[in-house]
């Protein structure tokens, strides 16, 4: 089948009636940049060939057709496609649009077909032609988008498929299927008639239940091997991968020691930065005195004025009560000065008991005189009784007074001297500590703004170890966990490895011991000497059966290798080819335990290339592809093309011209959609002239608004 | 015979309900009757009297006073006497502050005019001196609310930046030791010809 035009009508970017492309025999190149429409090319032409895809969808109508469309406008969406096979044919995919007050209706999406009977055009069912033509099995062998979808055999069924498609294996089928029922039941016709037999039937019996016992453990083992394969081959895979990371996932542990060390570092300065809650200073170190000064002052000064006043008045109070106190003492003394300036008798001399006695007796009796009632001297004596009790009552009153003054004072509390005390105590090392606090909050600042501007060095540096962290993992593709976790499972997967294999070997041991005893009962049994003859045909028979049987089996098995040996060598015929003058290896196709394949590159010493680059990868698998074209075009007698979306990005501006200019010489259709060859949106002309192959330019129309997908349409121009 | 500053301890300071809820629970834990580390988390005070003793230093600093609402239904107070603050902090890395209370003391004493003479020579009673000092520690402390109220109002989230309050009581240190710090600066420049 090759691809002789396909026309795009309002397919997304593809806007009106005006947009074809014809292709060759050969290699066709589209190029075009990002958001020129490769892609929406690439899905046009899937939409079209996909039969299933039968809703006709608003999305894939051309923004800009549908921007110009008055009410009742009607337009359609349509991609068709004139091919050659076994005669020239066309098929169109196709649905109509109206507008309508409340948007678009939409037809339904049919399929027109047509092919040549040799003389003219007939109409045909579009769907069906294209699954005659073009099924879903070669679309998945064709169709590819991106570097991603080329390794066909990620998927574990691809293998089967395309050996059943591919081969004569699969006739094989039949023939396994068949010789295996007729092996059955000519063994079951010959134990029935074994245990008839009379000569033999009871050891033929205990064969036949040990025969079958055997066969299901020796099925049961190569089942448990099967299963250790498998777990092998994953042990294997992840292993190969896991050692891809190893380098990656050595720096990334180192990246993450010194990542873990900044960060301490970090939390240790942050740790201290926040040992002094500046709202709990505050209170807890009494900074809410750094403006206190001031007011301390204040307080000393009132409360020592209070001391000071307070003692002035109390002195002057002193004083007053001392001056009364004298004025008492000086009046005692000047008492009881004689006439003639002798200094009387104290007042207390004769007593009041000796003078009552003298005035009784009408004698003095300190001088002898005689003192009769109403002398001079009896009054004087009765005078000076008189005084002396005077005395008596005013010394009583002046002690009186004397006591009243001296109990009397001015303060009766001490409050004043107690807010002064405390005023001393606020004095001296206190009031230093006081003044320090300013200095102490400043201090404190400084060091957290040194510590802060050290945290911002220690931010940057962490900033740049996150990066180099960040730039590994997008480097490697992978995740954080995964690098990790490579590097705990490492060695976690080699001792279950280890586990695996010694387990594979002893049940494959186990394996070879019970066929050898299984061959041993066969051979018992086919000792056996039946007295029945019809037991000795049904025996002969069997046995012809069976390795019927057993060499259908084994022809399968060769069949199939053979199949893989010859698409391996017809792909190692184009890797050669394709990768021209520079390195390429050698393609192997691996036989997995789940009959899938994996494609590898080994060198030709027989060593892996377990990383092959990004192009080597890509020319790998296209090989493999070309390869299974072949097997295509030689088994089924036809050819498909080779449709490739952007799946070249890999490649170096220097290997692109070689590929392509290759593949054009191979004589296979092939479609490629590619922003190679674009320089900054210009084609590059001198590397587009020495190419052989037919080129399409394909870009967005000029003066659209970068905001406006309705703005946006592909216009096509054919370069060579 | 009780001190002056032992009877003024005894006291129970009045503040207006109204900064209940506009300050005191928004910077501290009160009223929430624990101080288990989940609950207090982003308050940050702990007691609300040392959300009171800040805005007290507030109206203090400012040397401004607010008289409290008369009504004395619209005031309340902490239940825990003045001998009784900074004693003990529950909270995790907080430390106790016994001596910060002789400095309001100290400066409510410098600041009200109270007649001490008077007092000692029993011309007034003790507990009307004490009075004298407790109003003026509510209005200072009152003004100091309504400094507080008016800077959350403007952003809810002013004081809960670090420093904010310190930066405000920095803004207090006597001009003149910044002076001293200012000319330990300039002794560098040459000294004036004059």
């Amino acid at each position: 089948m090759i691809i002789k035009e396909i026309r795009i009508k309002n397919f997304r970017s593809y806007y009106g009636d005006n947009n074809s492309f014809e292709f060759t025999d050969g290699l066709s190149i589209i190029v075009g940049d990002n958001g020129d429409g490769k892609t929406t090319l690439f899905e046009a032409i899937q939409w079209l060939l996909n039969t299933t895809a039968d809703k006709s969808s608003v999305e894939l109508i051309s923004e800009m057709r549908k921007s110009q469309m008055e009410v009742g406008d009607e337009d359609s969406v349509s991609v068709s496609m004139v091919f050659d096979h076994y005669g020239e044919k066309s098929v169109e995919k196709t649905f109509t649009f109206t507008k309508t007050e409340s948007g678009l209706s939409l037809g339904k999406v049919q399929y027109i077909g047509y092919e040549s009977d040799g003389i003219q055009r007939v109409n045909v069912n579009g769907k069906t032609l294209i699954e005659r033509s073009y099924d879903t099995f070669i679309q998945r062998y064709s169709m590819f988008k991106g570097e991603s979808e080329l390794n066909v055999f990620d998927n574990t069924t691809s293998l089967k498929e395309l050996v059943d498609k591919f081969s004569d294996i699969r006739k094989f089928d039949d023939l396994v299927d068949a010789t295996g029922l007729f092996e059955e039941k000519s063994q079951k016709a010959y134990d029935k008639e074994l245990s008839s037999d009379q000569k033999v039937a009871k050891q033929a019996k205990i064969l036949s239940s040990r025969i079958t016992a055997l066969c299901n453990e020796i099925s049961q083992i190569k089942s448990d091997i099967r299963d250790k394969v498998k777990a092998l081959e994953l042990y294997d895979k992840k292993l190969g991968d896991l050692e891809q990371n190893q380098e990656a996932s050595e720096r990334y542990q180192d990246i993450k020691k010194r990542l873990k060390n900044l960060e301490e570092q970090r939390n240790k300065l942050v740790a201290t930065m926040q040992s002094v809650d500046y709202n709990h200073s505050l209170l807890d170190r009494m900074w809410i005195l750094c403006g206190f000064m001031p007011i301390l002052q204040e307080f000393k000064k009132k409360s020592s004025a209070f001391s000071k006043e307070k003692r002035k008045l109390e002195k002057e109070f002193d004083r007053e009560r001392a001056k009364e106190l004298g004025k008492l003492e000086a009046y005692n003394e000047m008492r009881g000065a004689l006439e003639n300036g002798a200094t009387e008798l104290p007042w207390y001399l004769p007593n009041q008991e000796t003078m009552e006695e003298m005035i009784n007796d009408h004698i003095c009796k300190v001088c002898g005189r005689i003192a009769e009632e109403g002398s001079d001297a009896y009054q004087f004596m009765v005078h000076k009784l008189e005084e002396y009790k005077r005395h008596i009552e005013a010394k009583a009153q002046a002690e009186s007074a004397k006591q009243d003054l001296e109990n009397q004072y001015l303060f009766k509390t001490s409050f004043i001297e107690s807010i002064h005390s405390l005023s001393m105590q606020l004095s001296g090392s206190r009031e230093a500590e006081i003044a320090e606090i300013p200095t102490a909050i400043k201090d404190r600042q400084e060091l957290v703004a040194t510590l802060s501007l050290k945290k911002k060095e220690l931010d940057t540096k962490i900033q740049d170890v996150s990066d180099e962290k960040a730039r590994l993992l997008i480097a490697q593709n992978a995740s954080e966990q995964e690098l990790d976790a490579d590097f705990s499972d490492i060695k976690g997967l080699f001792e279950q490895k280890e586990r695996a294999i010694t387990r594979k070997e002893s049940l494959e041991r186990d394996l070879k011991e019970k066929e050898t005893l299984y061959d041993d009962l066969k051979a018992e049994q086919d000792a056996l000497r039946p007295e029945n003859s019809q037991a000795v045909v049904l025996r002969d028979v069997h046995k012809v059966l069976e390795l019927i049987y057993k060499a259908f089996i084994q022809a399968k098995k060769d069949n199939l290798s053979r199949f893989l040996s010859d698409l391996e060598e017809k792909a190692n015929e184009y890797l050669a080819k394709l990768s021209a003058e520079d390195f390429h290896g050698e393609i192997r196709l691996m036989q997995t335990a789940q009959d899938s394949t994996e494609i590898k590159l080994f060198s030709s010493n027989g060593s892996p290339i377990t990383r092959p680059s990004g192009s080597q990868r890509t020319v790998m698998y296209i090989s493999v592809l070309f390869a299974i074209s072949d097997f295509t075009s030689e088994k089924r007698e036809e050819d498909y093309p080779l449709i490739f979306d952007a799946a070249t990005s890999s490649f170096g501006d220097s290997k692109e011209k070689d590929f392509y200019n290759i593949i054009n010489k191979l004589h296979k259709q092939c479609i490629i959609v590619t922003k190679d060859f674009l320089d900054r949106g210009v084609l590059r002309m001198d590397e587009i002239d020495l190419l052989t192959c037919r080129v399409y330019r394909i870009k967005k129309a000029g003066n659209f608004d970068a905001k406006n997908v309705a703005t946006v349409r592909t216009l096509i121009e054919k370069i060579k | 015979m009780e001190s002056l500053y032992e009877l003024w301890g005894k006291r129970n300071p009045e503040w207006e309900v109204r900064y209940q809820d506009s300050i005191i629970n928004v910077l501290s834990d009160y009223s929430k009757g624990t101080t288990s580390y989940t609950d207090v988390r982003g308050k940050i005070f702990g007691a609300g009297y040392e959300v009171f003793i800040l805005a007290f230093f507030i109206g203090l600093y400012y040397n401004q006073t607010k008289p409290l609402n008369p009504d004395k239904s619209k005031r309340k107070h902490f239940g825990w006497a003045i001998s009784n603050w900074g004693i003990q902090e529950s909270r995790l890395g907080r430390k106790s502050y016994p001596l910060l209370r002789e400095y309001m003391f100290a400066a409510l004493i410098a600041r009200t005019d109270v007649d001490l003479i008077a007092l000692d020579k029993g011309d007034i009673k003790p507990s009307k001196v004490v009075d004298q000092l407790i109003t003026k520690m509510e209005e200072y402390a009152n003004f100091g609310f309504d400094f507080i109220s008016e800077k959350l109002e403007d952003d809810p989230n002013f004081f809960f930046k670090d420093s904010a309050f310190l930066r405000i009581f920095l803004n207090f240190i006597p001009v003149d030791e910044g002076h001293e710090t200012d000319e330990s600066d300039s002794d560098d420049e040459p000294e004036s010809l004059d």
